[in-house]
Order: structure tokens, then sequence, then C-alpha cells
């Protein structure tokens, strides 16, 4: 397989920050530093809307699990949610955060179809509970000491977030009471990652690109989908931190880590989870990229070949091929079972800020901050 | 005069006092010079008992000038003396700049400058806070991902988009280089010549007068037939290089020296002069050609004059 850059498009008038596909691998959605969410026909690789409306840069955006809304975070604390149809506002913008968000995760579909709550946590140390239909913040999930910069809605229900003040918290979603706090870092905590996260991402939509008539349908074949992916252990959780480790947890079973990865010399800027739950990867500052073990968290193998930070990383749908975005402008293709470089991408001219590989698995998109976004494909 | 402390004054008068007296009782016996030394001594003590009484305990200097303003008032042309003095003041300055030179000079203006400097500081500073600044709707220009928001960034990506010219300039040999034009250095200037043989007769060896580089895989030559001797303390294997867009200095090692403005010869020498180029390993930048090579070495241009300075400053050339 050989990766050809399929699209060189000046898209946005700044740096592009977020890029996502929908769960259905059909649209890609970029969020950019000129304040704008654009949304691009992958077919003809051209652009389809230009959302306007956040005053700031939009620093995250996120499809629903079920593809009908996309919402996205700006810098100066306000959501706004989208219809990717037609690329048009839904109502007014949902304001209460004070600080920018800095990430935003939807509820699983297999727990409530169709998709209407979504978390989003922002600087401000608060997490909240939005809803779409009734357009406002259901509940607000504050303990946190610093702000909050990432947060996951798992697949039983609970919420994890992590926080600048080296923290993981575990909310449950009815009322918002706190079940647990991970404690174990030493500093500030850059990402989380499910073991199911793609399962999690995508819901109901595979590979076969099969589409469901009614939302009941589509709740049973995503917890169908879940609980496969699930299998019999409890769902596990990984955090990487600015004290340059990783700790694996198992949330739903106790307070302790599972184990703690060692081994970055600079601090870890993302770990995730293979769609297959097989694998974890962890992108650093030291300009590696390393591999790890899924279940037990023991260490694989590293990838070097970057000569900056590695900011990005996203695996592809079928877990053997991880892609990774750095400040060197390059994007690098690696293959897992060889644990070899596959492919050089380069074709940016500045840092990649970020990376998605599409949910099924043909294309992978990476925006930086030359303001292009680039369509890779296999 | 030493101004006498109150006690030792007093045990003196008291002994002139007694002695006095005693020399009234005793005053047949004794000469009569001392009797008038002593009343002499009495006088001038009763003189200085007056001063002290009138104006106190020998004040410092300034302070009489105080007590004259308590008692009188100032000088009915004071303020005005003042006012011109002050205004006249700076015109005094100028021409003390104009006219110190030297060493003076120089401390002169670099205080002078210091002063300015701080004055400009403190001006700009009360503009701002007296400037309400409006809130800007418009678009910042550093976005930044979440994950770098608050983090402190150096700003030190950006490929080389030119590599390409890069490699065309370098077969034509020709450079748009940022000191377009350079001194020329004559050769009684760069070289120093060396007198050898046993009776000294003999002059073929030099001795580089600047900076050079020697590579690391340089072995000397047997001394009796090095022609051209490279003065270790003028050898410099790093260099602080600019690069003018990023608007940033590195501390990098000298890779080689690729061309000096004066001469082949000299370009082969390794010589340092300003306006030479020479090649830097840029490794620890991170920079990426637009194929996605990680950049090696680069060229780069002296701009100062290292035999003066002591250092290798230079602009990367991109």
């Amino acid at each position: 397989m050989t990766i050809v850059i399929d699209e060189v498009a000046i898209c946005h008038r700044n740096k592009i920050i977020s890029v996502s596909f929908s769960p259905d691998g059909r649209q890609l959605a970029s969020g950019s530093g000129d304040a704008t969410v654009r949304l691009w026909d992958l077919n003809t690789q051209t652009p389809l809307h230009i959302c306007r409306g956040h005053k700031d840069s939009v620093i995250c955006v996120a499809w629903s699990p079920d593809g009908k809304h996309l919402v996205s975070g700006g810098k100066a604390g306000e959501i706004f949610s989208w219809d990717p149809q037609t690329g048009k506002q839904l109502g007014r913008p949902l304001a209460a955060h004070k600080g920018w968000i800095s990430s935003i995760s939807w509820e699983p579909v297999h727990l409530n179809a169709p998709c209407r709550h979504f978390v989003s946590v922002g600087e401000d140390g608060d997490a909240r509970i939005w809803d779409v239909v009734l357009r406002k913040c259901v509940i607000c999930l504050s303990g946190h000491r610093a702000g909050v910069t990432c947060v996951k809605w798992g697949g039983d229900g609970n919420i994890y977030t992590g926080s600048k003040d080296g923290t993981i918290k575990v909310w449950e979603t009815s009322q918002g009471k706190l079940i647990r706090e991970l404690k174990g870092h030493g500093n500030r905590i850059n990402s989380l990652s499910l073991s199911t996260d793609y399962v999690l991402r995508t819901g109901a939509f595979d590979h076969t690109s099969k589409q469901y008539s009614s939302a009941e349908e589509m709740k049973k074949v995503a917890l169908e989908r879940y609980n496969k992916m699930k299998g019999s252990g409890p769902e596990l959780l990984v955090s990487g931190s600015d004290d340059w480790t990783m700790f694996l947890w198992e949330p739903s079973v106790g307070k302790l880590p599972k184990t703690r990865m060692t081994g970055h010399q600079q601090l870890v800027m993302q770990a995730c989870f293979s769609p297959d739950g097989r694998w974890i990867a962890s992108a650093s500052c030291d300009k590696s990229v390393k591999l790890w073990n899924g279940t037990t968290g023991k260490f694989i193998a590293t990838f070097r070949g970057h000569v900056r930070d590695v900011y990005q990383i996203s695996w592809s749908a079928d877990s053997r091929l991880l892609l990774s975005g750095s400040a060197d402008s390059t994007l690098k293709v690696w293959d897992v079972r060889s644990q070899k470089l596959k492919e050089d991408l380069p074709g940016h001219s500045d840092c990649v800020f970020a990376t998605d590989w599409s949910p099924d698995g043909e294309k992978a998109a990476s925006g930086g901050a030359d303001g292009v976004l680039k369509l890779w494909m296999g | 005069m030493q101004p006498i402390s109150k006690q030792a004054w007093l045990t003196y008068m008291d002994v002139t006092i007694f002695g006095s007296s005693r020399t009234t009782i005793q005053y047949k016996s004794t000469p009569y010079f001392v009797f008038f030394l002593e009343l002499y001594l009495a006088l001038l003590f009763m003189g200085r008992l007056r001063n002290v009484y009138l104006k106190g305990p020998h004040m410092p200097q300034g302070d009489y000038i105080e007590l004259h303003r308590k008692r009188h008032g100032y000088r009915l042309d004071h303020f005005e003396r003042k006012r011109k003095k002050e205004a006249r003041e700076v015109h005094k300055r100028s021409e003390i700049a104009q006219k110190a030179l030297g060493i003076k000079g120089k401390m002169f203006a670099k205080k002078r400058y210091a002063e300015k400097a701080s004055m400009k500081k403190t001006l700009a500073m009360h503009e701002e806070s007296s400037t309400r600044r409006k809130v800007d709707d418009d678009v910042h220009d550093g976005a930044v991902p979440a994950y770098l928001l608050d983090r402190d960034q150096t700003t030190r990506a950006k490929v080389l988009s030119n590599t390409i010219k890069q490699k065309r300039k370098e077969k034509a040999g020709k450079w748009e280089v940022p000191l377009p034009k350079v001194r020329p250095v004559a050769e009684d200037e760069m070289f120093k010549v060396l007198r050898s043989g046993k009776r000294k007769t003999k002059q073929w060896k030099r001795m580089v007068t600047k900076a050079t580089f020697v590579g690391p895989g340089f072995t000397r030559k047997p001394p009796k037939y090095e022609r051209f001797i490279r003065p270790s303390g003028l050898r410099f294997t790093k260099a602080h290089v600019t690069h003018p867009e990023l608007k940033c200095t590195f501390n990098l090692e000298i890779i080689g020296v690729k061309k000096n403005p004066n001469g082949n010869m000299y370009t082969s020498l390794g010589v340092l002069t300003k306006g030479t180029i020479i090649e830097v390993n840029v490794s620890e930048l991170g920079l990426v050609t637009p194929g996605g090579k990680v950049v090696w070495g680069k060229y780069a241009q002296i701009t100062n004059n290292p035999e003066n300075d002591g250092c290798v400053n230079a602009v990367l050339l991109v």
C-alpha cells in the first residue's frame, strides 16, 4: 500500500487545529484558527460548507456517533452545533464555560439513541453535560482544581475527565456525582483514551457502510458492537501526562492503576488505543512514538524518525497502521507488525496539528499551521 | 581645626581655671610670662565659648545655609535662579556630551543612553495604562490546538521552501547574500611573515592573523614544511547563527568554510572573515525539506569580524 496525497487545498486562512471524520467516514470537518468550521465533500474533495459563527479559533470539533450532529468548541468558550447536511447553525451558541473549550465527547449511541447529550470540558475546570435538543446545560460537573484538558464518555455510562491538576475523575451521568478519583500522575494530564474508543465513536457504523432507518435499530446494533468489542473484561483507560509517563486504569473496577508505563523521555502528548484495543500508541515530545500492549501495558517498540515533537497520532481502522503528525511538518505511517516506518508523508510546510484516520479506514486527513488540509488515500 | 569633644573641653577649662587660681596664689614665685600665657589661653577659650554659643558646635557647611534660610527666608531671586539653572542644564549637558572625548565620552554617552531608555520605558508604560485598549474582535494570529494552548512554544518550525533554489544557486556559484559587499582584505593584513632558518633569513612561512576554522580531521604537516600557521587561539568550531525568519539565534557547529570572498586560497585555508559563507550543522533545529528529509547542513554568512570579537556571528541563508 502506498499512500498518495490526494488533494492540496488552501482551505483556511489560518492554522488548522482540529480535523475529524464523521462516524460513517463520509464527511470531514475541520476547525481552524480563522474561527470557522468547514465541512468537506470527500468525493469531490472540495469544501462543502463554511460554518461561521465562532468569535475565536475553533479548538475542537466532535461528531455525534449517529452522524446527525456536529458540535464545535471555541477558544472564546462557546459551543456551536451545526447541521452537517446543510452547514447551518442550529439555535444559539451554548455559552457557559468561562475559558476555552478543550475537548468534547458525545454520549455513546448504545446508551441513548438518537444522540442528545454531549459533555464539554474547559479551561475553567468544569465539565458540562449539554442537551442538543433542549439546547441547555443539563449538569455541571465541577471539582477539578485546574483546567480540564480531556474528556471521554465511557461505554458504561461514566464520564472520565483528565485535568491539569493531575487527577482523573470519574463521574456518574444521571445526577453528576463523582464516583472516584484516579490519582497517580504528578503533572497535567494531556490525553485520555478508552479501549472502546473506536466503537464508541462509530456507533452502529462499520466498514459495510450500512445505513439504518430507525434510531432503535441503530442503538441495538451499536450495543451489539460495543459488547463484542468490550468482551468479558472491563473497559480500560489510558492516560498520558506531562510527567512523561502513562497509566493504564480499570476505572470500573477500582481506583488503583493497573500499570504505569514509563519510557518516554519527554512529556506524552497523546496516548491512544488501537481500534481493536490490542495496542496503545503514545506520541511524545521526545520525537518518538511508542507502542505498548493494550491489555498489559508492556512496552513493545519505539518508532523513531521524527525530528521534532510528535503531536498527534491516529490509528487505521484495521489497527495495522499508525499515523503520526509532528512539528517537523511531516506525517509518518508506521507498520505495527514489522514495527518499521512504512511511509513518510511530507507535504505540509509547517507543524502538523491535527490528524485523523477515517473510521472506514480509507482515508486520512491532516491539518497544520500552514492552513492546508491534506487528504491521504491508501 | 578639630572640634573638641565636650568632655575634653570641660576638663581643659577646669585645668585652666584651677591653674589660674593657683597662679594667683603662687603669684610671687611664678614668672610674669606664665601668668600672661594663662590669661591669654583663658581669653582664647572665652572667645571659643562665645562662638559655640552663637553657632552651635561646628555644623557641616551646608547646614549654615539651611539655618540662614530658617532665620531669614530664601533669597528673593532664589526660585528664578533655580528655574533658569534647571533650564540651562540640558544645554550644559549636551555641551559636555559633544566635547567629552575618549573613555570619558564613552562613559557619558552610555549613561545618557541608559537614562533615555529608562525614560522611554516609563513613558510607554504610562501611555499604555492611560489608553484603554479595546477588545479586539478579530481573530488572533497565533491559533494553536488545545494541547499547546498554555505551553511556551518556540516557533522554530517552517520548512525551507526554497531548497531547489539553493541547489541551483550552488551550481551557478552565485549567491544573494545579506552582506553583498565586503571590504577586501590585503595579503599583508591577512598574513604575518615569519622568519625561519638558523639565521632567520628565510621568509616563506606565513601566520594567518584572522580567525580560522580547522576541521576535526586536520593533521599537521611536519612543522618544518608547514607554510601556513593557523594559530590555535584564533580557531573556531562554533558559530552563533541567527535564523532571519524565526528571529532567534542558535549556537551551531561549523561544518566547513564554503567561500571566502577574498579568494580561493582563503577558502581552502578556512579563514573566517566578515562576509564568509560557512556551512553550519542545523540538525538540532529540526528543519525539514519539502521532500520530508531532515536538513543537516545549511549555509550562513558571517556578519562580524571574528578576529576582533572573539566569536563568530552569522546569519542563516534561507
